[in-house]
């Protein structure tokens, strides 16, 4: 049994997933967490990852230049954050234009769109030749470089680590931060703290939405190098878990995420040697995102003035 | 086309009934989403343990059984330890898609369809047995001690706190209320077709929610608008065989529709 825990640890394939997963898994937690300090909550991730990861891998096979891999890249990453901030917008727009709540709207808008996102795929940018419903590759060049090389471990562990420090700046040494967080606490006090209620609202959810869709580019260039379909099977929903666990902190980002991980690596372990069906991590999920809505958010839904 | 009609009220059936159900909390203040999930664990078990029992009644009580437990732990985590309800109502439609998952892999082996075959045929008497639950439900509520209250309670919190009805307990007898109905409503989903599919639920926790704001919170409207969604979703599955687009897309209309009928509710 001891054994079997610490496997994820001692067999470096799993070791390089496990890390793999968690640069991936900080992103969507930072995403939540964005959303969360400024008084939002983003339901729809599993919708902004998976779209924001579909409209930029189209942008990349499609438009961008294929030799120059830095710059579409980057411009990827662009066109990934925008594309699931935009969707979250929406929601911001709802509860500013007619007070519905976001917990609902960014919820019902990410499941649609997941829907949509598929059909598109299936219909339009669907490679004929492969076995799965895909898309066509990118080039080999734009994925991230590998470091551990059987695992998926690559360097976007980096970057995903740059962005916290980011944040976690940009929260908490920041005007901006500062009317963020203050909007977050006490909507009332903010409004009458002469604080621009639509930007407010708007802002924080498309921050959100923009970091989920980075979420999901970075999962398809350092695995598939192609936007699978189910590809981001509940990244949205781990996300929530590891932005509840850390409570607002960017940095217990970080440990929480390698919580998740590691539950997913284990069921992924029991799945591969028949310990046990890994639909079990999935329970185990749902259990955890059960016990830490507990003491959170109790203040959340809460009229704006 | 008269097939389509009648096609048509089958499938609002199971959606009316989670309406209803969801009905008693919408009306104490209280909008319960995880209908989802309670629909689905009861569609699991209601069409497991008819299978097991041959018993269609068994099953029927085993579904409700089991989604009324769901909803247990939503009053549980709710108010007695004051979480989010609609975060909780969340988990508990994630913990019922994973549990059922699980489970059909503990009982089949299999990760897709289950199919049962010593299920009982289900005559078309039950669904036409289940609309007796109309007039029930518009009894309970406008016409007995607790509909008055419950009602009273989601109207006005304070109001009716002074006048000694405390608004929380009601507000949990309603989710337990909901959590009996979905009960009801996941048997009729899976027993009709006596297997259980992943998910199978499909969004029709959330079209209940819509027939809910749609029905203007009222019973009779309630049972006219889930009717209406019945039908429209038969004929949108029609149109779509006949206009040869994608099969997936009909999935969007429950929750495309909840959000544009939350947006229409609001601007009124």
């Amino acid at each position: 049994m001891f054994e079997f825990l610490l496997q994820p640890f001692t067999n470096t394939y799993f070791l390089g997933n496990l890390f793999a997963y968690t640069s991936i898994l900080i992103l969507s937690g930072l995403g939540i967490l964005v959303a969360y300090r400024g008084g939002a909550f983003n339901l729809g991730g599993e919708g902004q990852i998976y779209f924001g990861a579909f409209v930029a891998t189209i942008f990349g096979i499609y438009i961008f230049p294929h030799n120059v891999a830095v710059i579409s890249k980057v411009g990827m990453f662009f066109v990934a954050f925008l594309a699931g901030g935009l969707l979250a917008v929406i929601s911001g727009y709802l509860r500013y234009l007619y007070k519905i709540s976001e917990f609902i709207s960014t919820f019902l808008i990410g499941e649609s769109f997941v829907i949509i996102t598929n059909v598109i795929l299936r219909t339009y940018f669907h490679d004929p030749h492969s076995g799965i419903t895909a898309t066509f590759s990118l080039p080999k060049n734009f994925l991230f470089k590998k470091i551990l090389p059987p695992s998926i471990l690559s360097t976007s562990i980096f970057i995903s680590i740059f962005l916290i420090i980011c944040v976690a700046i940009l929260l908490n040494r920041s005007i901006f931060g500062y009317e963020l967080r203050m909007f977050g606490y006490s909507p009332k006090f903010a409004f009458y703290g002469g604080i621009d209620l639509k930007k407010q609202i708007i802002l924080p959810l498309f921050l959100s939405g923009g970091f989920l869709g980075l979420a999901g580019i970075f999962g398809i260039l350092s695995r598939d190098g192609r936007f699978v379909h189910g590809f981001s099977y509940g990244l949205g929903w781990d996300g929530i878990v590891v932005s509840l666990l850390s409570r607002g902190n960017p940095y217990w980002i970080v440990p929480s995420a390698l919580l998740l991980a590691y539950i997913k690596i284990l069921s992924q372990i029991g799945g591969i040697y028949g310990l046990f069906p890994s639909e079990i991590g999935e329970v185990i999920k749902a259990i955890i995102f059960l016990m830490v809505t507990v003491g959170t958010f109790s203040y959340l839904g809460e009229k704006d003035v | 086309m008269f097939e389509l009609f009648t096609e048509g009220i089958k499938v609002s059936i199971p959606i009316m009934i989670a309406a209803f159900g969801g009905l008693f909390g919408e009306l104490a203040g209280v909008l319960n989403i995880a209908l989802e999930g309670q629909m689905l664990v009861s569609a699991f078990f209601s069409v497991y343990l008819s299978d097991m029992t041959h018993s269609l009644l068994l099953g029927l009580l085993g579904g409700i059984v089991s989604s009324l437990l769901l909803s247990l732990i939503l009053v549980l985590f709710s108010f007695g330890i004051g979480a989010n309800i609609f975060l909780v109502g969340l988990g508990i439609n994630l913990l019922a898609s994973s549990l059922t998952r699980l489970f059909g892999v503990f009982i089949s082996g299999e990760k897709g369809t289950i199919l049962f075959s010593h299920i009982p045929n289900l005559s078309d008497i039950w669904f036409y047995l289940s609309l007796v639950l109309f007039p029930i439900v518009y009894i309970i509520i406008y016409y007995t001690r607790f509909g008055f209250r419950l009602r009273a309670v989601g109207e006005n919190e304070k109001a009716s706190m002074f006048s000694g009805i405390y608004p929380g307990t009601y507000r949990m007898i309603a989710i337990l209320l909901s959590g009996i109905f979905c009960g009801i409503s996941g048997f009729f989903i899976s027993v009709p077709l006596s297997s259980f599919i992943q998910n199978m639920s499909g969004g029709r926790g959330w079209l209940a929610i819509v027939a809910i704001f749609l029905g203007g919170r009222r019973v009779f409207g309630v049972f006219i608008s889930s009717l209406f969604i019945g039908v429209i979703f038969v004929f949108s599955h029609f149109l779509q065989i006949v206009s040869g687009v994608d099969p997936e897309l009909s999935m969007v209309f429950p929750y495309l529709a909840s959000l544009l009928f939350l947006i229409f509710y609001r601007r009124r």
